[in-house]
């Protein structure tokens, strides 16, 4: 069967090029005369041969065949799909910085690096934190750099810990950032509520626990009220507090992880900052600490003299080195930066509650067509589950891939894993009442959908570029070469 | 390949037999697998791919070979223009070459007068090897002219 869409490659016409470069205006020199024979590529490489309109239309095309945030709703549960807005890639695009490069000297870059030094203080001022570095280049780097950061915390003390424990609602991430950093992971269950459990906290924790990893509300939307209980337990066991700030969104301007009693939070820029996520660019996770882990922070970090210049300050003997080429993804920081001065500390505190505002809204309405499994007052996102389709033969996959036949990214399904058949919802503050409504009522109608016709969700979706894709045989036998 | 950290995308088909594309091989992330996971990279670098995958596209197999050969061709000729006298090594060299500053001189203060002149000067080696103090790295590319690089040159030998 003739595939719908081309390979770049499948378009290829030998001879066929796409670039002129000006004509090289020094002597030639035959690369033979130069690079040891064994060296020299017996042939080019099997690059595409066309010309430029070929390359435009085919990107172009693949463009379209993309659903993200500028096409629609996006309630992407956890991930914070909110509207990036527009004057952060313009001002990513400045020449001044766009165009700099990173081992230029500091006195040609003091405008970069005012930038980076404001951003660090704006975050460490945001989640209570005394100092924050910059480089990590995700969120889960960010984890990773935290824990490592605690590591040698506790090490320059002494002391051998070797635990890290995280709620069963946890993002996949901490169990696994935990592992990559040396430490072994406790996973507890969370209580009735859906919050940290005291009393299995009480009986996990002991002199090998090196940290808790948390987020605040958790992944299930829920704020965890009794944190500062749950603070007390770690540090008075020695431990650290570890702030997943994936769901920093619903508290800014409200309250702070370094004011629960966080030691180390991370922030997804790409969440709650407003800069792209994937293909609009890689993400950024800094990280905050409290003064007792400053020493350990990966260097450099970015430093002023009192005479108001900017520099890289490298002489830090604790730190635990470079976690990043250069310092992070800095054209992401520009964005970050130009997001935070738009809205300012009142608009940042609006940003909160109007997310908060829309998920309970969405919540409330959809209650009656779905099961919440933790009703009362969520914060910026939700879960609701599927399992009442199941009767039906409907599951909640099935649910997710009917709302693309109506134009909308599905939310986030089967995470948490303490829920069953869970659909996660994150509205976000970007998107109006119309839009939350439309979204809802095909969320309704594919409930009643699934009663009266299942069928028609189970063979969803039937208007997206392809159609539901085998999975098992692509994870099965692997193709991951095209064989042009 | 069931161990590699990162994300793939791998060709599969639809229900009607259509080719498309998944994210596979999962089982290896941290959503699925959590502490046990082999791949915990969030990063997500796909623009960076699609700027590689377009630029690679547009010069293609002619154009990739002949900006090589350019690249060749102008930092040879750079280094020609350079005194035979500061050039470190002798041994094969592909778009960059490593500049010796004559004693009385030091990288800072050059760099500083070429900043000046509107250059950013060459990579101080010294930062990372000690024994290479006083050495600069120079790197050409296909975008600079002859004018370009003999103006450099020049600049060079005045902020000595």
């Amino acid at each position: 069967m003739k595939p719908e869409k081309a390979l770049i490659f499948e378009l290829t016409q030998p001879g066929r090029v796409a670039y002129s470069v000006p004509d090289c205006d020094v002597p030639e020199v035959d690369p033979a005369s130069v690079i040891p024979h064994g060296m020299l590529r017996a042939k080019p490489a099997e690059l595409p041969e066309v010309y430029e309109v070929d390359v435009i239309r085919h990107y172009t095309e693949l463009s379209r065949r993309n659903f993200g945030i500028d096409n629609g709703f996006y309630p992407l549960g956890s991930c914070t799909m909110k509207y990036n807005p527009k004057i952060n890639e313009d001002v990513a695009r400045f020449p001044g910085f766009a165009k700099i490069h990173p081992y230029q000297p500091e006195e040609s870059i003091q405008g970069a690096l005012e930038l980076l030094f404001t951003l660090q203080n704006d975050l460490a001022a945001l989640t209570g934190m005394d100092q924050v570095t910059l480089q990590p280049a995700a969120g889960a780097h960010g984890e990773w750099t935290g824990l490592m950061l605690i590591r040698a915390y506790h090490e320059s003390r002494g002391e051998k810990r070797t635990k890290v424990i995280v709620p069963d609602s946890s993002h996949g991430t901490n169990p696994a950032s935990a592992t990559v950093a040396g430490f072994e992971t406790i996973t507890i269950p969370s209580n009735d509520l859906g919050l940290v459990d005291l009393e299995e906290l009480r009986a996990a924790v002991g002199s090998d626990t090196a940290a808790l990893m948390l987020t605040n509300p958790n992944t299930l939307g829920l704020f965890e009220r009794q944190i500062e209980d749950v603070a007390k337990i770690i540090h008075d066991a020695g431990g650290l507090l570890y702030y997943d700030g994936a769901n920093s969104n619903a508290i800014m301007g409200i309250t702070r992880p370094g004011d629960m009693g966080f030691d180390v939070v991370h922030l997804n820029l790409h969440k709650t900052m407003s800069t792209p996520h994937g293909g609009g660019g890689p993400g950024a996770g800094p990280v905050g600490v409290k003064s007792r882990l400053v020493p350990f922070l990966p260097k450099p970090v970015v430093g002023r003299t009192d005479d108001g210049v900017y520099y890289w300050d490298t002489d830090r003997p604790q730190s635990i080195g470079r976690v990043k080429a250069y310092y992070g993804n800095f054209g992401i920081l520009v964005r970050a930066y130009t997001y935070i001065r738009t809205y300012g500390p009142e608009g940042l505190r609006r940003v909160s509650e109007n997310a908060v505002l829309n998920a309970n809204y969405m919540m409330h309405r959809l209650a009656p067509y779905f099961e919440v499994p933790y009703p009362g007052v969520c914060k910026h996102e939700f879960v609701l589950s599927g399992k009442r389709l199941k009767a039906f033969g409907v599951r909640t996959l099935d649910v997710a891939k009917r709302l693309l036949d109506f134009g909308y990214h599905p939310p986030t399904v089967y995470f948490p894993l303490n829920v069953e058949e869970c659909i996660m919802i994150e509205p976000t503050e970007t998107e109006s009442k119309e839009t939350l409504d439309a979204f809802i009522d095909t969320m309704i109608q594919i409930a009643q959908e699934a009663e009266t016709d299942p069928q028609l969700v189970i063979n969803a979706p039937y208007t997206t570029v392809v159609k539901r894709l085998d999975e098992a045989t692509a994870a099965r036998k692997p193709v991951l070469n095209c064989s042009c | 390949m069931r161990r590699i950290p990162g994300r793939i995308v791998g060709q599969t088909t639809d229900r009607d037999g259509k080719r498309g594309f998944v994210l596979t091989l999962q089982a290896r992330e941290q959503h699925i697998r959590r502490e046990k996971a082999t791949s915990n990279i969030c990063s997500n670098q796909a623009l960076l791919a699609l700027c590689a995958s377009v630029y690679m596209s547009v010069m293609g197999k002619a154009g990739m070979q002949e900006v090589a050969r350019q690249n060749m061709s102008k930092a040879h000729y750079a280094s020609g223009r350079f005194p035979s006298g500061s050039k470190a090594f002798t041994e094969p060299f592909f778009n960059e070459f490593v500049i010796k500053l004559p004693e009385s001189s030091n990288i800072p203060s050059v760099n500083a007068k070429l900043l000046k002149a509107g250059y950013i000067g060459g990579y101080d080696l010294g930062r990372d090897y000690p024994e290479l103090a006083g050495h600069m790295l120079v790197a050409v590319t296909e975008r600079r002219t002859k004018g370009e690089i003999d103006d450099f040159v020049r600049e060079w030998e005045a902020s000595l």
